[in-house]
């Protein structure tokens, strides 16, 4: 009888223990309930062409006003080129360069990461979310500026599409080169 | 007859500390929009998923879960466009002994992504 006691003892002991269902840190970001893996960068090249043919050599092309088909998708700057070891030259307050030179642009939507209080602003923030399935895009760029050698900023309104195509289950595309002019 | 003694205290005894009624909770998904799942209050699973407007079934904290009174935050993951992030909220919320406490988180509900 002293056993069956026992017996009882340590089977509630065992009942009473709780499996620990906390959620890891990696279920802590924003993700596809479908376990689909969605697309997050544009990558494409920037040249900025002058009238008379010369290429505009800057360190960066700052504040890159991006949109995909009507959706406004970030604004983010170029990465930095090291402009010493480019061939140029000064003309009034920038610099050019016969050679064309390209900007990387990498276009992470998640760049500019919500900075959110209240469960509603997540909520929509989750609804607003544009997610790119499989296809064929249309990418805008709208505004961009460059600061030139006297520290001065410009801001231009280029205008210019491209299009690229998201393929199932990638994270990034190429969206090619795109020359933007200037005066 | 002393065994059958024995054993009858033991189900006495097992009987009052296992489930000891101090205080009931149920959270209320009042968010547009959005459903909830895993609620959590600190670490008592509350509900496994609630739809806007659904609020949970009434739960009886025992003794051997949490010792009362005792305040905690309400842990979530919010799901809508088949996308989801996990949320807790800024406000600890206090439940007492004979305590009723319902919790509606709401549009206004200050939240916070712990990772951030």
């Amino acid at each position: 009888m002293k056993r069956l006691i026992c017996f009882l003892i340590i089977g509630l002991l065992l009942v009473s223990c709780d499996k620990d269902d906390s959620l890891s840190s990696a279920d802590r970001d924003v993700f596809s309930e479908d376990g689909s893996i969605p697309f997050k960068e544009l990558l494409l090249l920037i040249n900025i062409k002058t009238t008379d043919s010369t290429y505009l050599a800057v360190q960066s092309v700052d504040s890159v006003n991006i949109y995909i088909n009507d959706f406004y998708w970030t604004k983010t700057n170029s990465q930095t080129l090291d402009t010493s070891k480019i061939d140029k030259q000064l003309a009034g307050n920038k610099y050019l360069s016969k050679n064309k030179i390209n900007y990387l642009i990498i276009a992470d939507q998640t760049g500019e990461q919500p900075d959110y209080n209240t469960a509603g602003e997540f909520a929509q923030y989750l609804n607003a979310a544009y997610e790119l399935q499989p296809g064929y895009y249309a990418c805008l760029i709208e505004s961009f500026q460059v600061t030139f050698t006297d520290n001065s900023i410009h801001k231009y309104y280029p205008f210019e599409y491209t299009t690229f195509k998201v393929e199932q289950n990638s994270v990034s595309a190429f969206a090619g080169e795109i020359e933007l002019k200037i005066d | 007859m002393k065994a059958i003694k024995l054993i009858l205290i033991f189900f006495i005894c097992a009987t009052l500390q296992s489930c000891y009624k101090t205080g009931d909770i149920q959270v209320q998904n009042n968010i547009t929009k959005v459903k909830i799942a895993d609620v959590k209050w600190g670490d008592i699973y509350i509900a496994t998923e609630l739809l806007p407007g659904e609020t949970s079934e009434k739960l009886t904290i025992c003794k051997d879960q949490e010792k009362l009174p005792d305040s905690h935050k309400i842990s979530f993951k919010m799901t809508a466009n088949n996308k989801s992030i996990y949320l807790e909220t800024e406000k600890e919320y206090f439940l007492d002994e004979d305590d009723n406490l319902l919790i509606v988180l709401t549009d206004d509900t200050k939240v916070k992504n712990p990772n951030e």
